[in-house]
């Protein structure tokens, strides 16, 4: 079944996603360390779609969708923004960009969800992660 | 976040434990660069009580390694865990910041 939370574009507010996407997830004895992966790149998901997407506009909302199972989570974030085209991120562990203090947040999802996707458009992020590692041939 | 900055013998002493994420970066930088100084330009920070760091708490100790470059200063982090130090592998930020062991 799938949830629903909506908050406003405010960084304080975000805490009640997180608190309910961990308790789905303890719920589901997801362990420890996969735990963690998914805090950072719901974390880092949702702050891009504040701070980037909705530019800190709090009359603009970013809308968390989440389905938890025995296998896996399917994550959507989703802004008001226009959107963005994630191929023209610069590499953030490349040596010319390493010493600069942003930037990071999209390469973190990457790296700790199992599968992260936009919307055409841009403004929707879809980020998976499987409870236990699955080869990619059987996704 | 839990912070606590003494600074001592010509190093500011940083413990940080909790979180260190979006609403926590700011305060970092501030409470840090307030310490630092000709006399006190390197910076020792102790991870053992950190849970959780956000690409915001990284950017935070770029912004303080960068303060420290202007005296000369180096920052050194002991006793991060496990999962902190991938956050730093993954990142590549491990060729930037010097990660060791817990002080015994």
């Amino acid at each position: 079944m799938w949830e629903e939370i909506v908050i406003p574009s405010d960084p304080r507010a975000r805490s009640v996603i997180e608190s309910r996407i961990l308790q789905s997830l303890e719920e589901k004895k997801f362990a420890q360390k996969i735990i963690f992966s998914i805090r950072l790149a719901l974390e880092e998901a949702v702050v891009n779609a504040m701070t980037h997407g909705n530019k800190l506009d709090k009359k603009k909302k970013v809308k968390v969708r989440f389905n938890v199972d025995d296998s896996r989570i399917v994550i959507e974030v989703i802004d008001e923004g226009t959107g963005f085209d994630p191929t023209t991120v610069p590499d953030p562990t490349s040596e010319e960009n390493l010493e600069r203090p942003s930037g990071r947040g999209l390469m973190l999802m990457q790296a700790y969800m199992d599968e992260v996707s936009f919307n055409r458009r841009g403004n929707k992020a879809t980020m998976i992660k499987y409870k236990e590692k699955v080869p990619e041939a059987e996704r | 976040m839990k912070l606590n900055v003494l600074a001592k013998d010509g190093v500011v002493h940083v413990s940080v434990g909790g979180r260190v994420d979006v609403l926590e970066s700011d305060k970092l930088v501030k409470d840090v660069e307030q310490k630092i100084n000709a006399d006190n330009k390197n910076v020792e920070f102790d991870f053992t009580n950190l849970e959780f760091i956000s690409s915001d708490g990284l950017g935070a100790l770029l912004r303080i390694r960068s303060f420290t470059k202007k005296f000369g200063g180096d920052i050194k982090i002991y006793c991060a865990p496990e999962r902190i130090r991938d956050v730093f592998k993954t990142t590549k930020l491990d060729q930037l910041f010097t990660i060791l062991p817990c002080k015994s």
